[in-house]
């Protein structure tokens, strides 16, 4: 039982990166259409971004968090300006294959300008292991945990009520009307871009220090561990990103333990994939997604 | 040469009538059999001319990645399903051929169509199941596919050598034609060069089969769904045996090519066939140009020039490492141009090196008309 709740404690604080991650697909992709893949390439930057003003320049690491978030979510903004908007609204793949490669092109500059070495960002959210109950946390865990909630719910208030955050729900909506209402459509894609690029970064910097994954190249494959989760969740749902986060992170914390031998080398690496194919059997249109209804 | 497959029936039934249908030819003009010849005799010529075994390897891998590009054109430019997972259909291919092939000992003839069969009955077993989804769900399922096929190629040494991978000791030999070891007479001929003449007229066969599929009801049907399937499903296309059409021929090809990439490459892991490669064939047919025939060709050829030609001219670029200094290695260089060329195409060219080809040819010709038309 004991071991058990550990387990739920490590998928927990997982499924909170996933959270994180998955997060800012869903903004872009509630707000513009697009589902957008360079949010991998945010991860990537935001943790070396981080490196370079902590341990390079060295500024204190909540420093140097805040200013590669708030420099991540201009290059996020900028992105869009240039190379998204024009083909936001074309058809479906279009978006996509221009999305990719922009993540494409993303891991490389990083490699370029700080190797191909495994880096560390330090332990700022200490090491200590806190006791509740029968159960030990580490302190990084619990920050991961304790971040992702406040995040989330600065999400929740600032789409509820907020005026940007209204104008970006009316957008989603109906971008026509939104736009008949004077809500300009490029602010709002260049906004939510922005925040997709702020949350890819600070997922970043979350993976970089408390997942356990360190800062080195390969850093954006574990962004794209986010896709099952935005799928199992419902592409436009942020509810659905938290929900599907924690059940991935869960079941994939368990299937590390429980599935040793049997499924052979690798399994947990499927699970995510496993998990989103069951759940598409179902729903199509993933837990907390709603069907697409189209006009001829 | 032999091109023209319609029995001679066929031809006199064809009276001219309103409705006559097209003839049942694989090519129905006199410039597309000129064409089809002139291909057949360069393929052949060419390499046996031209002994430069590291072109010629190169201009092989670009043929089997042309091949596999002409499949997924099939699925994403003609049906319209993005699809991430090609990578896992031609893993499938890669490995069914080593087993049929070298284990088993089975002879060309049938290791290569099994190859492109196993991937197809993967592909008709996953199509009911994607085909629920559109867009981007699509793309994210297909990516599991490939996680999904990696795992399963880890876990089945005896077939695929595990994690390390497996030699290929399948052998190309068609009849009395070795491929790996062609002799004409006295002359006998390095690897590649019968390596290049078996994969190009592979990728002959496959352009002329795409070709005519997309001239038939099945292929125009394809693309219908793609511009509005409820129009087309409205207009009595048969949406779900449409698309599980598109999805078979599509990881056919793929299967075959992968066949292909095993006894070029003589050595196959797992791992080769991640994300990176299914990348790599969406960006030969975004960069030759989707939902056209030469567009993969076109893109094959390109996309596997860029590595090496960054290779080339590793010394005077820049940004990249020499020796012990900071810098690039030349795979990131060649992933950041990736990444780049796609972006650029989409927005600057969405229809790709075909047309940017085709723009230039009528600008020469109409300069050409100019210069004729003009009093001298």
């Amino acid at each position: 039982m004991t071991d058990n709740l550990q387990i739920l404690a490590g998928g927990i604080s997982l499924g909170c990166v996933f959270a994180l991650l998955a997060l800012g697909f869903v903004i872009v992709s509630k707000s513009t259409g697009v589902f957008n893949l360079a949010q991998g390439g945010f991860v990537v930057f935001g943790a070396y971004f981080t490196y370079l003003f902590h341990q390079q320049v060295g500024l204190p690491f909540y420093v140097a968090a805040v200013i590669s978030i708030v420099l991540v979510a201009l290059i996020a903004a900028v992105m869009e300006a240039v190379a998204v908007h024009k083909v936001a609204n074309k058809n479906l793949y279009t978006p996509i294959l221009v999305t990719f490669g922009l993540l494409m092109l993303m891991p490389p500059i990083a490699a370029a300008f700080w190797g191909t070495s495994q880096l560390t960002l330090g332990d700022p959210w200490g090491l200590n292991v806190v006791r509740i109950g029968e159960v030990n946390i580490t302190q990084r865990n619990i920050a991961v945990i304790v971040v992702t909630l406040i995040v989330v719910g600065l999400f929740g208030l600032f789409f509820r009520f907020t005026r940007l955050g209204l104008a970006m729900q009316a957008t989603a909506l109906d971008p026509e009307a939104a736009l008949a209402q004077g809500v300009s459509d490029k602010l709002v894609h260049r906004l939510s871009w922005a925040i997709a690029g702020a949350l890819g970064a600070f997922g970043g910097i979350m993976l970089a220090t408390a997942g356990g994954v360190g800062l080195g190249p390969g850093l954006e494959e574990y962004a794209l561990l986010a896709l099952p989760v935005i799928i199992l969740g419902g592409i436009e749902s942020p509810l659905g990103a938290v929900v599907g986060g924690l059940i991935v992170g869960i079941v994939q914390q368990f299937a590390v333990v429980y599935a040793a031998e049997d499924f052979g080398v690798g399994f947990e690496e499927v699970v995510p994939y496993l998990l989103m194919i069951a759940v598409m059997l179902v729903r199509p249109q993933g837990l907390f997604g709603t069907r697409k209804v189209r006009r001829i | 040469m032999a091109v023209d497959v319609s029995p001679g029936v066929a031809e006199k039934k064809n009276t001219p009538s309103k409705h006559a249908a097209p003839k049942l030819r694989l090519v129905n003009s006199r410039a597309g059999r000129i064409g089809v010849a002139a291909f057949i005799v360069f393929i052949v010529a060419f390499p046996l001319n031209f002994g430069d075994t590291y072109w010629l390897g190169v201009l092989n891998t670009a043929g089997i990645a042309a091949i596999a590009g002409i499949g997924l054109n099939i699925l994403t430019g003609y049906a319209g399903q993005l699809s991430l997972g090609h990578a896992a259909f031609v893993s499938i291919g890669a490995f069914t051929a080593q087993y049929v092939g070298g284990q088993l000992g089975m002879p060309m003839i049938v290791w290569l169509p099994v190859a492109g069969i196993a991937a197809a009955i993967v592909g008709a077993a996953v199509a009911p199941f994607a085909l629920r989804l559109h867009g981007p769900y699509l793309a994210i399922v297909s990516l599991a596919l490939v996680a999904i096929v990696i795992w399963v190629a880890r876990n089945i040494p005896s077939i695929t050598g595990g994690n390390e991978g497996t030699f290929v000791t399948a052998e190309a030999t068609l009849g009395p034609i070795n491929f790996a070891e062609l002799t004409i007479g006295p002359l006998a001929f390095v690897r590649e060069q019968g390596m290049f003449i078996l994969i190009w007229s592979m990728v002959g066969v496959f352009l002329l089969l795409t070709a005519n599929v997309m001239r038939t009801r099945a292929g125009r049907a394809m693309q219908a769904v793609r511009d509005h399937d409820i129009a087309a499903e409205v207009l009595g296309v048969r949406m779900m045996r449409t698309q599980a059409n598109a999805f078979v021929l599509s990881t056919f090809i793929a299967g075959v090519a992968g066949g292909l990439l095993a006894v070029n490459l003589e050595y196959i892991r797992p791992d080769e066939f991640g994300v990176h490669k299914s990348v790599e064939y969406l960006a030969i047919i975004v960069i030759g140009g989707l939902a056209s025939l030469w567009g993969p060709v076109l893109g094959a050829l390109f996309v596997t020039m860029v590595p090496v030609i960054v290779d080339l001219f590793a010394d005077s670029l820049p940004f990249i490492q020499h020796g012990g200094t900071d810098g690039m290695s030349t795979t990131d260089m060649s992933l950041l141009l990736y990444g780049l060329l796609i972006v650029i195409f989409l927005l600057a060219e969405p229809k790709g090196l075909v047309a940017v080809i085709r723009r230039i040819g009528d600008r020469v010709r109409r300069s050409r008309k100019a210069v004729a038309g003009s009093p001298a």
